[in-house]
This record gives structure tokens, C-alpha cells and sequence, in this order.
């Protein structure tokens, strides 16, 4: 038996798909998080049922964007469906309402978010409603638990909808909700809370913009600070003091050399394991994502689930839509850009909230080439910002300003070259709520688990391979193929090829390699600007391949050659 | 007998009654439901100073209209 969950975007479907399922599914507060289905099972009775979260859908006789079309098709193979309605927007949810039973499956309706109606004075008189719809109504609070049971039973025996005189026109349909709506709906006037003032001064040009920055600056300052003290205070000693002396005693008993030592700890360097250059199974496979990657990763995504919660994204996507205009894009374009910074992969995916071939074209380019990713990030960070190394903070803001001021210049040309218009933004605004900390905790861990589970096996392939490929010659071939690029357009020595190359299979195990070749700070800046723009990594490439297709596959790679080479060659000559 | 003109006109914190929506029926039809349709009341939360998208509350909820589909809803002002 299925289940389809289905309703407007941003009713908390994903957040009743996990109270029925216990399967855990990202949940923020703004529209179109979900852009593909997610699958679960559950038990009604004692028959066993699949439950599928859909997208977000507003009307099902014109879907806008292909995740509103997955939609559609999936209405089809559903034998029940829970039409997940916000409680606080009954009249224009019941249009979509009123379709579905249209179709004569067996609806049950959750008016999710029952608590906030209430906050806000809405009364809704269920069974009056139930009797106008001629479907079970129940009122649900997703997020606490509240009503899921009562929901469950009601579907277990669900009857088909009884045909409340069906209506033939739109504005008919229009009118019947009009005449439902005042007969089960009562409003009491409340005055603004605190969170909605601050919600109307967030949108507001005059105090929208100080307060972006602000938020900005904030995000910026407190990822560093949290990923900092994540890295110096707990990754750090922990490899050092707990996990060297055990890589020691490994390389000691292998003898310090042969084949397994290469693979297991690396090259020693000045005799000494080193856990950013050997390029080890057990050192630099294991240090790289988990010491250095992972404590930036935790930190940006802990603050971007934050900001996710309250609310603030759409009202970011507002204050910014002229920007973005100016690139193609429309506001809400934001958001593929923004997860992006923590992965390309789940931001080149949230493209699909874009309603154009053209702009998903546009965005799904700029994140491949000049959105750095976590890792990217963080390998920037730890080889430009590192006074080591004779750099610092100052030459990070040029790898980042060399990046903003090529995503800038790539949207442009592509806005200019590309035939078709710029699609206005239309976005619902979702009021603030105070964040959610199980949810934020949850996506967290989510996120985090995600980068683990498909990241560090990549890693340590990675290193393996590389230690192969090493062995068999093969990057000197590539060093001497790419070497006149290499050194006379970027400046950079010709093995630094060898990097950019490996980077393909993940990001972050280009750093190990780049470390160990002793490269002067402009040289570091030119590469970590290369290895952020060319090619994306493989688990990008096939995304981007897959929601393109191979003609606008085309079109982002040139972007992406002809961009990266130009940023190199430019940093080099400016230098 | 009052004017109707689009919402781009109006001023943060005016309350404007909608009188016509044009447009492809398409997007005639997703306005229509986020409750911007002819006859609904609809409070202009901010107008921005350029081309920006409008802000407006209906029912509830607030939405966010970019400047092209903005200048294509024609509405009246209500007196408070």
C-alpha cells in the first residue's frame, strides 16, 4: 500500500513523514527543501504501508517547477494520500485540497501547525469542515508528535471522498473555498509579536540590509571561530597526542619503508610521520577530512541550520533578488549558491526549485565553478590562511574575491549569451519561528553523517590510488603534458598538476599533495584558485551530468575551462 | 470612483484591494494560489525603493512578488 504525502511547500510534510516513518529526512523552514521523494515504511494496523514524501506542490493542474511535476506522476501510484495542510493558510491551501479529492483516492487531511493557528487566533471548526470537504480532517502539531496517532487510525479506514458537487470552472472553485472558509473559519485580531516585527524589519530595505550584514558577518566570524576551536582544541590533540604514537608504532613495525609502509603511513618527512603530507592510508587519508575538513563542515552546517530554522533564508533571497537578477537568476536562486558552500552536490540538486532549463543552467555553473565547497573551504583556509606557510587571512579574502568576482562575471556573460528571460521571483515568506533544536540537531547530523559516509571512503580510494599512480610514473607524464600551461601561463611548477588532477576524485586530497611541494604563498593562492574553479569533483560531475544533460553538460564545462585558466592567469600576472 | 494601479505604486503599509490580475494564465494561476486574486485584501509590507521584489501580507502569510509580476497586479487603495 502507498502512502503519498502531499501539500504545499513548506507545511511540514517532511517533518510528518518522519513522525510516521521514524526514517530521519532533512526539514527547514522555507519552501522547496524537499526537491526529490523520500521513501519509508510504516504500519497501519497490522498491514504494512510505504509512505513517500513528495515536494512541495502548490496546484497540481499547472505544476511550475519539475519537482512540482514528480508530483503529479507519484498521485497516480498512491492508494492513500495525506494532504498536509498549514493550518495558519486554510483558504488557499483548499484549492489544492479540493483537487486531490477530485481525484477520488482515499484523502486523509492533517491541518498541520494547528499550534501556531491557534497562536495567531485562527479557530477552524474540524468537523464542519470534514462534513464541507467530505473528507477525515485532522489537526496535527508534526513537530511534537501531536495528532499523528488519531491520523494513522483515521487512514486505516479511510473511505474514498464523497463527491461534494464537483465544479467544472476555476473561479467556481474559488468561490466554493470562499464559502467553506467563512463557514468553519473564525480569525481574532492579535497584535504583532516580537518575531513578526523582526520578520517585517528583516524584509524591509531600509533595516533588511544592515541586518544582512550583520547576519553575514556573523555566519563568517562564528564558522571560523567554531571550526577553529573544533580543530585546535579537539582534532588536533587527538591526532597528535592519542593517534600518533599508534601511526608510530604501525610505521615502526613495517620498518619504516616498502610498499605496505607507502600505502599504510606514506613517506616519513625529516623522519617524522606527517600527518598533512605522508600520504598515508592511516595518516593523511584519516587527518585531512576528519581534522581539518570535518570541524569547518560541522561548523558551517550547524550555523546554516540555524538560519535555516528560524526562517531567514527566504528574506535573504528577498533583499538579495536585484543581485541576483543581474546574474540571470531570480532571489531564491540564493539557496543553490548557499549550500553550495557546504556541498556542491546537494546544491547543484536544489536547482530543481528553479523554474527554467536557463536558470538551472546558470546556477548549477556558477556553484560547480565558483562556490567553494566545505572542503575546498577548508583546504584554502588551512594552506593560503596559515602563517606558515607566509600566509594569512588576507590572502584567503583574495581566493574568495577572485572566486565572487568570477561568479559574478560568469553570470553575466551567461545571462548575456543565453537566449530566454530572467523568471520573476514568487516566494512565500515563511514566519520566523524560534529554531527547533531537535531539528537542527537532527539535519545536522544528517549533514554530517552524509560527509562521512560518501566523503572519507573517496579519500582513502583516493590516496591508494594516488600512491599507484605514483609508483606507475603516471603524474610525471601528466606533469610533462601540462607543463607549459602549468609553468608559463599559472606560474606554477609542473607536479602541481598532479594536485588539480587528484582533486577530481575529492577535493580535499589535493591539500596533501599541494603541502609537500613547497610553493611560495602566490603559488598557493594561484592553485587553491585553480583546484577551486577547475573541474568540479567527481560526485559533483555526475550530479551536474545527470541534471543538466549533456548539452548544457557542455556548455558548464567550457565555462568552467576557459574561467579557471583566465582567474589563474590573471592572479598570477597581478600578483 | 477610485484609481486602480499596479502594486509597484503603492507604499510600504498601505492596504490595497486587487482588481485585476494579468498575465499568462499560468501564473494568473499560481498567484491565484497564494490568494492574490481580484477582490482579496493585501497589505504592502515593504515597497522597494527600486525595482525590487514587493512584499506583501495576504490572509497570513507573506509572499514576495518580483518587480515584473508586481507591476502586473492592479489594485486600489482601502481606507483604513
Amino acid at each position: 500500500m502507498n502512502i503519498l504525502l502531499v501539500g504545499h511547500p513548506n507545511v511540514g510534510k517532511s517533518v510528518v513523514f518522519s513522525q510516521l516513518t521514524g526514517v530521519r529526512v532533512l526539514a527547514s523552514n522555507y519552501p522547496g527543501s524537499t526537491v526529490a521523494f523520500t521513501e519509508g515504511c510504516t504500519r497501519l494496523g497490522d498491514l504494512p504501508a510505504r509512505v513517500i514524501d513528495a515536494p512541495g506542490t502548490y496546484s497540481l493542474s499547472s505544476p511550475s517547477s519539475p519537482a512540482e511535476e514528480v508530483v503529479v506522476r507519484m498521485l497516480e501510484d498512491a492508494d492513500l494520500v495525506v494532504n498536509v495542510v498549514d493550518a495558519t493558510a486554510l483558504e488557499r491551501s483548499l484549492h489544492l485540497t479540493l483537487e486531490i479529492l477530485d481525484l477520488g483516492k482515499p484523502t486523509v487531511v492533517a491541518l498541520n501547525m494547528w499550534d501556531e493557528a491557534h497562536h495567531k487566533g485562527i479557530t477552524i471548526d474540524v468537523g464542519e469542515l470534514e462534513r464541507e470537504i467530505g473528507a477525515p480532517v485532522v489537526p496535527t502539531v508534526a513537530i511534537a508528535g501531536e495528532g499523528l496517532k488519531t491520523l494513522k487510525e483515521r487512514l486505516q479506514n479511510a473511505p474514498p471522498p464523497s463527491a461534494t458537487g464537483r465544479v467544472t470552472t476555476e473561479a467556481e472553485r474559488w468561490a466554493t473555498i470562499g464559502r467553506i472558509t467563512s463557514r468553519v473559519q473564525t480569525l481574532e485580531h492579535r497584535h504583532h509579536t516580537f518575531l513578526e516585527w523582526l520578520g517585517d524589519c528583516s524584509v524591509r530595505t531600509s533595516t533588511g540590509l544592515p541586518i544582512a550584514i550583520l547576519v553575514l558577518a556573523a555566519s563568517f566570524l562564528g564558522i571560523r571561530l567554531v571550526g577553529e576551536v573544533a580543530e585546535g582544541y579537539l582534532a588536533a590533540p587527538v591526532f597528535e597526542q592519542l593517534y600518533r604514537p599508534v601511526t608510530e608504532r604501525i610505521s615502526n613495525a613495517l620498518g619504516q619503508a616498502g610498499l605496505v609502509h607507502q600505502v599504510l603511513i606514506g613517506k616519513l618527512i625529516h623522519g617524522r610521520i606527517d600527518f598533512l603530507q605522508s600520504f598515508g592510508l592511516l595518516t593523511t587519508g584519516l587527518y585531512v577530512p576528519l581534522a581539518i575538513v570535518l570541524p569547518f563542515v560541522l561548523a558551517f552546517y550547524f550555523w546554516l541550520g540555524i538560519l535555516e530554522d528560524l526562517g531567514y533564508l527566504p528574506r535573504l533571497a528577498v533583499l538579495l533578488d536585484r543581485v541576483m537578477h543581474r546574474v540571470g537568476l531570480h532571489g531564491w536562486a540564493v539557496i543553490p549558491n548557499l549550500l553550495g558552500l557546504g556541498c556542491n552536490v546537494p546544491g547543484i540538486l536544489s536547482t530543481r526549485v528553479l523554474e527554467d532549463r536557463r536558470a538551472r543552467l546558470i546556477a548549477s555553473t556558477l556553484v560547480s565553478v565558483a562556490v567553494p565547497c566545505g572542503s575546498l573551504q577548508a583546504m584554502i583556509w588551512a594552506l593560503v590562511g596559515s602563517p606558515e606557510r607566509g600566509g594569512g587571512v588576507r590572502y584567503v579574502l583574495v581566493v574568495y574575491g577572485t572566486l565572487l568576482g568570477f561568479w559574478f562575471l560568469i553570470g553575466r556573460v551567461l545571462t548575456m549569451i543565453l537566449p530566454g528571460t530572467t523568471p520573476d521571483l514568487l516566494l512565500e515568506i515563511p514566519p520566523y519561528r524560534r529554531p527547533h533544536w531537535p531539528t537542527v540537531f537532527r539535519n545536522l547530523g544528517l549533514r554530517v553523517e552524509g560527509f562521512l559516509k560518501e566523503g572519507i571512503p573517496v579519500v582513502l580510494l583516493g590516496v591508494l590510488l594516488v600512491n599507484l599512480l605514483y609508483w606507475l610514473g603516471f603524474f610525471d607524464t601528466l606533469a610533462r603534458i601540462a607543463a607549459p600551461l602549468m609553468t608559463q601561463a599559472l606560474g606554477l611548477p609542473a607536479e602541481t598538476f598532479a594536485a588539480v588532477a587528484v582533486g577530481f576524485l575529492r577535493k580535499e586530497m589535493a591539500m596533501g599533495l599541494l603541502a609537500t611541494m613547497d610553493l611560495t604563498i602566490k603559488q598557493l593562492v594561484v592553485a587553491s584558485t585553480l583546484l577551486s574553479m577547475f573541474f568540479p569533483c567527481v560526485a559533483t560531475f555526475v550530479v551536474l551530468a545527470r541534471e543538466l544533460g549533456w548539452r548544457h553538460l557542455g556548455i558548464s564545462i567550457l565555462v568552467m575551462l576557459v574561467a579557471s585558466l583566465a582567474a589563474g592567469s590573471i592572479l598570477n600576472l597581478l600578483m | 470612483m477610485r484609481t486602480e494601479i499596479s502594486l509597484t505604486e503603492f507604499e510600504s503599509g498601505q492596504t490595497v484591494r486587487i482588481v485585476e490580475v494579468s498575465g499568462g494564465c499560468k501564473m494568473r494561476g499560481r498567484l491565484m494560489m497564494m490568494g492574490i486574486r481580484e477582490g482579496n485584501q493585501v497589505t504592502i509590507v515593504n515597497q522597494p525603493s527600486r525595482h525590487g521584489p514587493v512584499v506583501i501580507s495576504v490572509a497570513g502569510s507573506q509572499f514576495a512578488l518580483g518587480n515584473g509580476l508586481a507591476s502586473r497586479v492592479l489594485a486600489q487603495l482601502v481606507n483604513e
